[in-house]
C-alpha cells in the first residue's frame, strides 16, 4: 500500500516537476528584489554621476585597471581571504566536533560564548589585538622583549594581510561553527557505528565519515567566510589597509565611494560596483563548487526515520586536550577583547594598562548610559530590527531551500544561485542602491515608506542576511530524508503542514541557530544601518559606532559591553529554551522527533 | 520752510549716518576687512530690525506652528543628551509647540544623499542640515540648500549679538555661503602630540617636514583632505604638483590613515607618537583625563580653520521651522547649551572658551587660515568645486595614502 502511494506521489512530482506554489512564489519575491537591485549597482557602473542622471560609460570600468591592482590589491585580497579561511577553519572544525559530538564538560556555555563573537564590534577586536601584538605598544612584544633583553619586537597585526588574516579568522571562526554544528550533531551514528564496527579508528571515522557527511556545511562556512573576509572594510582599514599599505578590494571600494572625504562629497558609485564585480567573479566560482557538491545532495541525508539519534564520543583522558583547544580560542577571540571593551570602558581616556591607568578607572562611562545611546527609542527600534529580520529570514530561507533541495522545479537552480548572489556584492553597494531607490520612491511614490524607516534597514539585512540563511536551511534539508515527507504526504498531509509538522521540527536546531546567528548579525551590523539611517530609525550598532567615530569611546565601550552582555544573556537563554535541557545545547533532545510526528 | 523731499532727503541722510556708525561699532570678532560688505537692503533691515524684524519673525514663527514638525541634524560628535535641553530652549524661545527631532548626523556620510535628493527633485530628510566650510561648499554648489529671505532682518531680531552690534551680520554668513548658510562654531587644524613619546622640540614645525625619514610611521592622519586643501593660498609661490609629492612622501611616512578621533586616542595609547587633528580633542580630553600625556601645537607654515554652518535644505518639508533653527543656532542661549559639552568655539562669540581660543592663536602667533578669510580663499573654495579642482582633490586624497 505504502510503495504504491509513495510511486503516486512520485508519479504527481514529476508531473508538476516537485513544485509547491507557496514556496516557488515566495522565493521569486524576495529574489526579484536581490534581482532588482543587482541590476542597480550593474547599471551604476555604467553611468557617468548619479543614476538618476542621463549618459553611458565605460570609465568606471577603465579606470580600476592598474598595474596596482594586480599586483596589490587582487593578491593582498586573496590573502586574507584564504588566510581568513584557514585560520578560521583550524579553530571551527575541531571546536565544532568537540562541543557537538563529545562529552566535553560545559558545552553550553562553550557555544553560548562563541556566539557571543559576532556580536563583539570588528573594530574593538582590531584595537585589542593592535595593543596586544604592535612593535611599539604590543603587550606581548614588550613581554617577549623584557624576557629576551632586547628593545623590541618587531612583530605586528598591522600592515600586513596575515594580520588581517589572523584577526578576520578568530571573528569568522564563528560563522563556519554554527554552519557545521547544525549537521555534525544530526548525523546518523549508525554509520559511525558501523565504521568503528569495522575496525576503523577515531581520526579515521573523523575523516572518511563523518567529515564527509558534512562536507557541504563546511564548504557553505568556508564560501561563506571567504566572502565576508574579504568584504569587511574596517577591520582591513585598522590594520593597514587605510594607510595604503594593504589595500584590499574592500578598501578600494570604500575609497572609491568616498575618495576625497568631505570636500568631494559625491558617490564614486560607479568603481565601487565595478569593484563590486570583481569581488563577485571569487564568489561566483566557490558557488559553483558549492552547487556541485550539492547536486549530490542525497550523499548527505544522514537523517531517516529509522532510530536517529546522535553519538557522543567519550574523549576520556584526553578531554583536558579538547578543553584546552576551547579555551585558547575563547580566550583569543573573546577574552581578550571583552577585557579590553571593560578596560576601555572604565578609563576616562582609553590608555595602557599601568599602575598610573589603574588609579583613573571609574564607573563613569555607565552613568546616563541609556541617554548616551539615545534613549529608549533606539532600543525599541533595535528589537524590531533584530526580531523582525530574524523572522524573515528564517521564513524566506526556508521557503527558497524547499525549493532548491526538495523540488525538482527547473528554475531551483537559478534561485539557489541568485539567493548567493547578494553576498558576493558589498553591503554598502546595495545600500547605496536602496537608499537610491528610497529616494526616487519619495518623489514619486510619496507614500511608500521606505526612506528613513526601519523597513528599508529590514530589507538591507534580510537581503544581506538569506545567502547565509539559504546556506544553513540547504544544509538542514539536504540531511532529511525524502521518505519522511512522503509519508506525511500518503497520510494525505498537505505541503505548508508538512514544512510545520514534520521537516522544521527535525531540522529545529538548524533554525535556531539561523535565528540566533542573524539576530547576532543584525544586532551588531552597522554599515548598511549607517547608510540607510535617518532621524527617525536609528538603531543601537550605530549610536555605539557614532559614539566611537565621535571619539567618545569610553561610552562607546561602555554600549559594546551592554550589549554583548544582552547578546549573552539572550544567546544562552534561546539555546537553552530551543535545547529543552540545560545539557542539550543545540536541540539535541528535541532533534529526534517524537514519535507521533516521526511515524 | 523745507519742502517734503527736502525732510525725505534729510531722513535718509540720518539714517546712512545711522548705518555708518552702526559699521563702526566695536566689534570683537570682526577680522576680515576684506569681506564683502552687507547689501545695503541687508543693513537697513539690520538697523531697522525692532519693528520690521518682529513682524518678520512672527510670520515666520507662525508658519513654523503651521508646519507642527521640525528635523534637524547636529554634529554627529554632540552627546545625544544635548537633544532635550536644545529642544526646550528652542520651543520655548518662538513659543512653539511642534514634533522636534533631532538626530546626530555625520555630514560627510549624509551630504551626498543630500545631494542626490537634491537632483531627483526630492523632499529632504532633514529640514536643517550642518557641516564644515568644504562640505557646506558642495551642498550649496550642488542647490541643496535655499535662501533664508530677510535673513540679517531676522538674525538681528533672533541673535542678541547681532542686534547689539557686537557682532556684524556678515561674521555669520558671507562669502559664497551669503543668504544660505550661517556659521555657528569653528575649531583649527593642528598637532597633536603623545607627551611620553616626543618632545615637543622634536616635533614637525612645517607639513613639508611630515615627509622626513625620522617620523615614518609616527604619526597618524585622517583620509580627509582638510589638513592639506588650504595649501594653495598658504604660499607665495605654490606648485600643486611639487605639494601633491610632498603629501605623499608625508603618506608614505604615515603609520596610519583613519579618523581624527581614532588618531587621538591611538596617540595617548602611545602606538603614535602625534597626529594631525582638530584642536577640540585636546580639551575634550583634558575634561576627562586632566593627567592624560597630550598637548597640541600648531603648524608654522598654515592651519586650517574650520567653520561649521547650518543651512536649510531645498525641498525641506518644514522650511520656517528649519530656518528659525538655523538662525537660533548662532545665538549665545544655544551656544550656552552644547559649548561646555563640544568644547568647539564660537569664532564671534563671548564665552570663556572662545576668548581662550582667540587669545591662544594670538599668543602662538598661528598662523590660521579659513577658507571666507579673503577673497583668495573664497576663490579656493569655489575652484574646489570645478572639475579641476575635484581631480587635484582626489589627487591629494589618494596621496595621503602614499598613492
Amino acid at each position: 500500500m505504502v510503495p504504491r502511494a509513495v510511486s503516486l506521489i512520485a508519479k504527481r512530482r514529476e508531473r508538476t516537476g516537485g513544485v509547491d506554489a507557496i514556496p516557488l512564489v515566495c522565493s521569486w519575491l524576495i529574489l526579484s528584489v536581490v534581482v532588482a537591485l543587482l541590476a542597480f549597482v550593474l547599471y551604476m557602473t555604467f553611468v557617468p554621476g548619479l543614476p538618476t542622471e542621463p549618459g553611458f560609460t565605460l570609465r568606471h570600468w577603465s579606470n580600476v585597471a592598474s598595474s596596482r591592482l594586480l599586483t596589490r590589491v587582487i593578491p593582498n585580497t586573496a590573502i586574507v581571504g584564504f588566510g581568513t579561511i584557514f585560520i578560521g577553519a583550524f579553530f571551527a572544525l575541531p571546536l565544532a566536533w568537540l562541543l557537538n559530538r563529545t562529552t566535553l564538560p560545559f558545552r553550553t556555555t562553550f557555544t553560548t560564548i562563541i556566539g557571543i563573537v559576532p556580536g563583539i564590534p570588528g573594530f574593538i577586536l582590531a584595537m585589542g589585538w593592535i595593543m596586544l601584538l604592535d612593535e611599539r605598544i604590543g603587550l606581548i612584544n614588550n613581554m617577549v622583549a623584557s624576557v629576551l633583553g632586547l628593545s623590541s619586537i618587531a612583530l605586528s597585526v598591522k600592515d600586513s594581510p596575515w594580520g588581517i588574516a589572523w584577526v578576520l579568522g578568530l571573528i569568522l571562526t564563528a560563522p563556519i561553527f554554527f554552519l557545521v554544528a547544525g549537521p555534525l550533531c544530526r548525523i546518523d551514528p549508525s554509520l559511525e557505528e558501523a565504521a568503528s564496527v569495522s575496525g576503523m579508528r577515531h581520526l579515521t571515522i573523523l575523516r572518511r565519515v563523518t567529515l564527509p557527511l558534512v562536507w557541504p556545511g563546511i564548504l557553505g562556512g568556508v564560501i561563506y567566510t571567504f566572502m565576508t573576509a574579504v568584504s569587511i572594510f574596517e577591520i582591513p582599514a585598522l590594520l593597514g589597509a587605510a594607510s595604503g599599505r594593504v589595500p584590499v578590494l574592500a578598501s578600494e571600494i570604500f575609497y572609491s565611494v568616498r575618495p576625497g572625504g568631505p570636500m568631494t562629497a559625491t558617490f564614486a558609485y560607479g568603481a565601487a560596483g565595478v569593484y563590486g564585480t570583481l569581488l563577485a567573479v571569487p564568489s561566483l566560482l566557490a558557488l559553483y563548487l558549492y552547487l556541485r557538491a550539492l547536486q549530490q545532495a542525497e550523499r548527505y541525508q544522514v537523517i531517516t526515520g529509522k532510530g536517529y539519534r546522535a553519538r557522543e564520543t567519550d574523549l576520556g583522558p584526553f578531554a583536558w586536550v579538547g578543553m584546552a583547544f576551547v579555551v585558547l580560542y575563547l580566550s583569543l577571540a573573546v577574552g581578550l577583547p571583552i577585557l579590553v571593551l571593560v578596560w576601555a570602558s572604565l578609563m576616562p581616556v582609553l590608555q595602557m594598562p599601568s599602575r598610573e591607568a589603574l588609579a583613573k578607572l571609574s564607573f563613569e562611562n555607565y552613568h546616563g548610559l541609556l541617554e548616551g545611546l539615545g534613549g529608549a527609542g533606539v532600543i525599541w527600534n533595535t528589537v524590531l530590527v533584530v526580531g523582525c529580520v530574524s523572522l524573515l529570514v528564517i521564513f524566506f530561507s526556508f521557503m527558497i531551500s524547499w525549493v532548491v533541495v526538495r523540488t525538482r522545479a527547473p528554475s531551483r537552480k537559478t534561485i539557489d544561485m541568485l539567493a548567493m548572489l547578494p553576498h558576493a556584492i558589498p553591503s554598502l553597494a546595495f545600500a547605496f542602491a536602496l537608499a537610491m531607490i528610497a529616494i526616487l520612491a519619495s518623489r514619486w511614490l510619496p507614500w511608500l515608506p521606505l526612506s528613513g524607516t526601519l523597513g528599508i534597514i529590514m530589507i538591507a539585512h534580510l537581503i544581506n542576511r538569506v545567502p547565509y540563511g539559504t546556506r544553513v536551511m540547504n544544509s538542514a534539508l539536504g540531511q532529511v530524508h525524502r521518505e519522511l515527507e512522503e509519508i506525511a504526504q500518503v497520510c494525505g498531509t498537505r505541503t505548508p503542514t508538512v514544512m510545520r509538522r514534520v521537516i522544521l521540527p527535525l531540522i529545529k536546531p538548524s533554525v535556531v541557530y539561523l535565528a540566533v546567528w542573524t539576530a547576532m548579525l543584525s544586532f551588531q551590523e552597522v554599515t548598511m544601518a549607517l547608510f540607510l539611517s535617518g532621524p527617525h530609525n536609528s538603531v543601537l550598532s550605530v549610536s555605539i559606532w557614532a559614539l566611537w567615530e565621535a571619539g567618545t569611546l569610553g561610552t562607546a565601550a561602555a554600549g559594546a559591553v551592554a550589549m554583548v552582555s544582552i547578546m549573552g544573556v539572550l544567546t544562552f537563554g534561546v539555546l537553552k529554551f530551543a535545547g529543552g535541557s540545560a545539557t542539550g545545547f543545540v536541540g539535541r533532545g528535541t532533534a529526534l522527533p517524537p514519535p507521533s510526528e516521526a511515524q | 520752510m523745507r519742502t517734503a523731499r527736502e525732510v525725505r532727503a534729510s531722513r535718509s541722510r540720518r539714517v546712512r549716518w545711522q548705518i555708518l556708525v552702526f559699521l563702526l561699532l566695536p566689534a570683537p570678532f570682526v577680522t576680515d576687512f576684506d569681506a564683502p560688505q552687507l547689501l545695503s537692503g541687508d543693513l537697513a533691515a539690520a538697523a531697522e530690525s525692532p519693528p520690521k524684524g518682529k513682524q518678520a519673525l512672527d510670520e515666520l514663527v507662525a508658519k513654523a506652528k503651521q508646519e507642527g514638525e521640525l528635523v534637524a541634524t547636529i554634529q554627529s560628535s554632540w552627546s545625544k543628551g544635548l537633544i532635550q535641553p536644545l529642544t526646550d530652549a528652542f520651543k520655548k524661545r518662538f513659543g512653539l509647540d511642534i514634533k522636534v527631532t533631532i538626530a546626530n548626523v555625520n555630514s560627510a556620510q549624509h551630504f551626498p544623499l543630500a545631494i542626490a535628493e537634491t537632483q531627483a527633485r526630492a523632499p529632504a530628510t532633514y529640514d536643517a542640515v550642518q557641516g564644515d566650510d568644504a562640505e557646506t561648499m558642495q551642498i550649496v554648489g550642488a542647490g541643496a540648500t535655499q535662501k533664508v529671505e530677510n535673513w540679517a532682518t531676522l538674525l538681528a531680531e533672533i541673535n542678541p549679538l547681532v542686534r547689539s552690534g557686537k557682532v556684524r551680520p556678515d561674521a555669520i554668513s558671507r562669502g559664497p555661503f551669503q543668504d544660505h548658510s550661517f556659521m555657528f562654531m569653528a575649531n583649527v587644524k593642528q598637532l597633536i602630540y603623545n607627551t611620553k613619546s616626543i618632545s615637543e622640540k622634536d616635533l614637525p614645525r612645517t607639513h613639508r617636514d611630515l615627509t622626513d625619514p625620522k617620523y615614518k610611521g609616527k604619526f597618524a592622519q585622517p583620509p580627509w583632505t582638510s589638513h592639506w586643501e588650504i595649501a594653495p593660498v598658504a604660499f607665495d609661490k605654490f606648485d600643486k604638483d611639487e605639494w601633491l609629492e610632498v603629501v605623499r612622501r608625508a603618506g608614505k611616512n604615515t603609520g596610519a590613515v583613519i579618523g581624527e578621533s581614532a588618531a587621538v586616542q591611538r596617540t595617548i595609547l602611545g602606538e603614535f607618537a602625534f597626529a594631525l587633528a582638530q584642536d577640540r580633542y585636546t580639551r575634550q580630553i583634558f575634561a576627562k583625563d586632566p593627567k592624560a600625556p597630550i598637548a597640541a601645537r600648531f603648524f608654522e607654515d598654515y592651519n586650517e580653520l574650520n567653520q561649521v554652518y547650518y543651512s536649510v535644505r531645498t525641498r525641506a518639508r518644514h522650511p520656517a521651522a528649519g530656518t528659525l533653527w538655523v538662525l537660533w543656532m548662532t545665538t549665545p542661549e544655544s551656544q550656552k547649551i552644547w559649548q561646555p559639552s563640544d568644547l568647539q568655539a564660537v569664532p564671534y562669540g563671548d564665552s570663556q572658551l572662545d576668548r581662550e581660543f582667540k587669545q591662544n592663536i594670538e599668543k602662538s602667533k598661528a598662523r590660521v587660515i579659513g577658507f571666507l578669510d579673503n577673497e583668495k580663499t573664497r576663490e579656493l573654495l569655489k575652484w574646489y568645486r570645478t572639475d579641476e579642482g575635484r581631480k587635484y582633490l582626489d589627487a591629494v586624497a589618494r596621496a595621503i595614502r602614499g598613492e
